[in-house]
């Protein structure tokens, strides 16, 4: 059985490479003029890759003995597997190599950033002991997972459509969106790092010690001693739980995505959007706009069930009550009001096209909110909190 | 209706020129609501036409929309107050916790934002918005629908999404490859209409008609005909009557059980050792549920045995029309402490304490009198004053007067700290010790608004994707005076899968041909 479990791990591992060959190879068949073999041989690559992550789900769900999605890293990990799902069918459709690159970037870094968090296979406590839970977590990352399509094509569509010659507000908005997702994979640079050479420092409160992970930048206003010379302590109304810990881990992130981002410029010489621009230019701006309106479209209903419908369910079972403003809950309802509203807004006049584009990204990011910043900033009584 | 562009006058959707200033009528047709005439467009305005419009527009129900996600938004910057820990003072804990901030939060009442009156107002806004918008544009849309002739004006044909000229040598052909698409087709002289899944354009509809249940089922809630939630504390062996029922209902806890992962597993030991402690497995409590048969006010009721069950986490039961969940409990309360008095002389003399209902007055055997003067069954420091946190005896604590003769000294007792109030220190007093019992927390509801909340989701889900998974497509084919056809196709979403299922089709039609 222990085996098993080993086994399991190293498929995941498989299965992160295979991606990242997949990156490697649509990003040079969106390089070529004319698709073909490349194209196919990076679909089939990016399916092997899944069929590796699909393996490393079934061996641990054997082995556990529940399906793993209870806890922040399974969730994750299964999130990063339906993007790849929803990736793979949508290809036979729209075949366009970019809309794979960015599924693929994503999906790796939220695969990187699972690995983070405690990967120990848990037992289920007894409010977790339901099928419906099951139902609920997997349908709800399912619809994120075809609602995030909608932010890969929108970011596309942008990218398209900006003028790179002129300096203005939306150039650089560009560059921000790109920075906070190298901050992510910044963050997962200096977690690797400094886990392998097993780094922690504890930093000494008047009352606790709080194990930083990575050097402790920010430090609680009452720190008594820390292990790292150049601590800057936090404003004192910050006071939340290990809000210090919290800030110094978003601080380096984002230090971390800003050193990557100089790194990158000085290799294009050129915003990383004018990069990129070339590549975009050739993909139907108009088709881009449809495959944005299109995903929600589908994944709104998948959402609205497995998010709303089925989570309810679940929770007047557990709980006596099937809602209860639980942080994750209300920003489950927050996401699905937005998208909502974007089908509305889409249909008035002027609101197709760019604009839409924007609020599909804007979309992405309550989600991605909602799966990282709610369990990291906000507590609530959700097992992955 | 259309606007002219120039004179913005509102002209029918198959004028060519504008009724008012005579210019031609250019562009694609807006053909969401086939043109229809809708109440809000009316030109007079009362009052209640002006409230109308509010309400039926959509840019109006987005801004309530997109203010109700910011104020839901807004309250989770803070743990709302029902989740703060148990026996702090939401006014202490949100200043000490959170600052001048939490202080604001606080005052504002942000910590109860969900009910407060000016959320609920905006869900009512939201509500009346999708009433209003929903009716505003179904009646006339259908009624359009219905009534849509086959034959349509030629340049309303040329202002469609889509439109080609083309010789077509055989038509019948054409249509029956069409019809394979699963079109229906009606035909006026030369003129053909195929349509396809015209129900999807009643989605919308029938989605927030799902909606306005959810909402409704909300404010059924607020009475307690459809609405009733109580919750009883029962320790081990004992019965207690369910509150609001009239002294009709009780439950007898037999035993409640807690069950543990085995901390040894191999499987779990690495997360069992993360967590620090053991991780529950299972709680359940053997319940029996008794109805009153003939119960008198300050009688003693004859109890009948309604149902003997099990209930546990994620398995509610169900008895006399209420749900039965289990839902909290509390290991090693306190049932009864000893108290070992010591007077000046070194004799010593025990006493029982009641931690449910103490008696006031003790009489020791050591000629020590005791007077209960506070008692807190579960007492913590909130700052420098002492609070119980709750009213179960998790943690008592006491103030006594302990006299003789005229001597009094008074002093503060817990499990395992006592402290001399008056510092005179004459007399000794400690917990030797106490007897506990386990307690089961079951929460006990009806919900007849359960179903409401479902049939709405349901109904909901089913417009959702009836709106959203398939869309209404119309074919027209018009044979012009050359002899040639103009052939013009709508969709009400996604142009381009119809652009390419139509070229797909004239394709397929123009291979036959040649082939
Ligand atoms: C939580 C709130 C709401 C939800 C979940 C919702 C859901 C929907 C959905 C899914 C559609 C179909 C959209 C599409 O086909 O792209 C729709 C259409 C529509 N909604 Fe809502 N809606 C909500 C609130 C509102 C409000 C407040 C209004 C008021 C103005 C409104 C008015 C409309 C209208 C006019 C349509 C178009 C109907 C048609 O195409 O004939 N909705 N709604």
């Amino acid at each position: 059985m222990e085996k098993l479990s080993i086994l399991s791990g190293h498929l995941l591992e498989a299965a992160f490479i295979t991606y990242l060959l997949g990156i490697i190879l649509f990003t040079w068949s969106a390089a070529k003029q004319r698709h073909g073999l490349t194209e196919r041989i990076a679909w089939g690559v990016t399916a092997a890759g899944w069929i590796a992550q699909l393996g490393f789900f079934i061996l641990r769900w054997v082995y556990s003995g529940h399906a793993p999605v209870s806890n922040l890293f399974e969730f994750m990990t299964f999130f990063g597997m339906m993007l790849i799902l929803v990736l793979l069918i949508m290809y036979r459709f729209y075949r366009y190599p970019l809309l794979a690159v960015m599924a693929l970037v994503i999906s790796i870094l939220i695969i990187g950033c699972a690995a983070m968090f405690p990967r120990e296979v848990a037992p289920l406590v007894p409010s977790l002991q339901s099928h419906w839970l099951y139902i609920h977590v997997t349908t709800a990352a399912l619809g994120e997972a075809v609602l995030a399509v909608s932010f890969f094509a929108g970011f596309l569509y942008i990218l398209h459509e900006t003028d790179q010659e002129k300096q203005h507000k939306r150039v650089w908005l560009i560059e921000a969106i790109i920075v906070l997702i190298l901050s992510v994979a910044g963050y997962m640079l200096l977690a690797i790092s400094f886990r392998t050479f097993g780094y922690t420092a504890s930093v000494m409160t008047a009352d606790a010690s709080i194990i930083y992970q990575l050097p402790p930048v920010f430090v609680p206003s009452d720190m008594v001693s820390s292990p790292f010379p150049f601590g800057i302590s936090v404003p004192d109304w910050m006071r939340g739980e290990n809000a210090a810990l919290k800030l110094n881990t978003i601080f380096l992130s984002l230090l971390s995505g800003c050193v990557l981002y100089i790194l990158i410029r000085f290799f294009t010489r050129k915003r990383i959007g004018a990069a990129l621009q070339p590549l975009v230019r050739r993909m139907p701006k108009d088709m881009l706009d449809d495959i944005g309106y299109r995903s929600v479209a589908v994944g709104f209903p998948i959402f609205t069930l497995g998010a709303l419908i089925f989570a309810m369910i679940w929770a007047q079972q557990a709980w006596d009550r099937f809602w209860g403003w639980d942080p994750k809950e209300v920003w489950a309802l927050i996401t699905w009001l937005f998208y909502a509203a974007y089908l509305h807004i889409r249909m008035l006049k002027g609101w197709q096209g760019i604009r839409s584009a924007w609020l599909a990204v804007i979309g992405f990011c309550i989600i991605m909110f909602n799966l990282l910043a709610v369990n990291l900033l906000i507590v609530g009584l959700h097992a992955y909190a | 209706m259309q606007k002219c562009s120039s004179c913005k006058h509102e002209n029918n959707l198959d004028s060519e020129e504008c009724q008012q200033c005579g210019s031609t009528l250019k562009g694609k047709l807006d053909m969401r609501y086939e043109g229809a005439h809708r109440r809000s467009q009316q030109r007079n305005q009362t009052l209640i036409d002006k409230v109308w419009r509010f309400f039926a527009s959509v840019r109006n129900g987005m801004y309530i929309l997109l203010l109700t996600v910011l104020a839901t938004a807004l309250g989770t910057i803070l743990p709302q107050q029902i989740y703060i820990p148990i026996g702090r003072l939401p006014q202490e804990f949100y200043k000490s916790e959170y600052g001048v901030f939490g202080s604001l939060y606080h005052n504002l009442g942000f910590d109860q934002l969900y009910s407060s009156w000016w959320y609920m107002t905006l869900l009512g806004l939201l509500g009346a918005s999708i009433l209003i918008a929903s009716i505003d544009r179904f009646f006339p849309l259908y009624r359009a629908l219905k009534l849509q002739p086959v034959k349509r004006k030629e340049h309303f044909l040329r202002r469609q999404l889509y439109v080609r000229n083309k010789e077509i040598s055989d038509p019948e052909r054409l249509l029956s490859h069409i019809g394979g698409k699963r079109y229906r087709i009606r035909q006026d002289g030369d003129t053909y209409l195929a349509e396809k899944n015209r129900f999807a354009r009643w989605g919308p509809y029938v989605n927030h008609i799902g909606l306005l249940l959810v909402l409704l089922a909300a404010f059924l809630r607020l009475f307690s005909f459809f609405y009733q939630d109580e919750f009883v504390w029962i320790r081990d062996g004992e019965t207690a009557v369910v509150p609001d029922t009239n002294q009709s209902l009780f439950i007898k806890n037999k035993q409640f059980s807690v069950d543990t992962y085995d901390v040894d597993d191999p499987k779990f030991e690495a997360a069992i050792e993360q967590e620090g402690r053991t991780i529950p497995k299972s709680f359940s409590t053997d319940i029996i549920v008794y109805e009153a048969e003939n119960h008198i006010a300050g009688d003693t009721p004859d109890l009948k045995v309604l149902k003997q069950m099990q209930v546990s986490v994620n398995h509610p039961v169900k008895a006399a029309g209420f749900t039965i969940y289990q839902s909290g409990y509390q290991l090693n309360e306190f049932s009864g402490l000893t108290l070992r008095a010591e007077n000046e002389d070194g004799i010593t003399a025990d006493f029982q304490v009641d931690t449910e209902d103490p008696k006031v007055e003790y009489e020791l055997a050591n000629g020590l009198h005791a007077k209960l003067v506070d008692y807190y069954p579960d007492y913590q420091l909130n700052g420098d004053t002492i609070i119980t946190a709750t009213k179960y005896p998790r943690n008592p604590a006491f103030v006594f007067d302990i006299s003789e003769g005229d001597m009094t000294e008074r002093l503060f007792i817990s499990i395992d700290e006592v402290v001399s109030e008056t510092g005179s220190n004459k007399y000794n007093i400690k917990a030797v010790d106490y007897d506990t019992h386990n307690v089961t927390g079951l929460s006990v509801k009806r919900d007849l608004t359960l179903p409401v909340f479902l049939l709405g989701g349901l109904i909901f889900m089913m417009g959702l994707i009836q709106g959203l998974y398939w869309q209404h497509r119309r074919i027209w084919l018009h044979r012009q005076a050359d002899g040639t056809y103009l052939i013009a196709g709508h969709t009400n979403k996604h142009a381009s899968s119809f652009e390419r299922e139509m070229d797909r089709i004239l394709d397929v039609y123009d291979k036959r041909e040649r082939g």
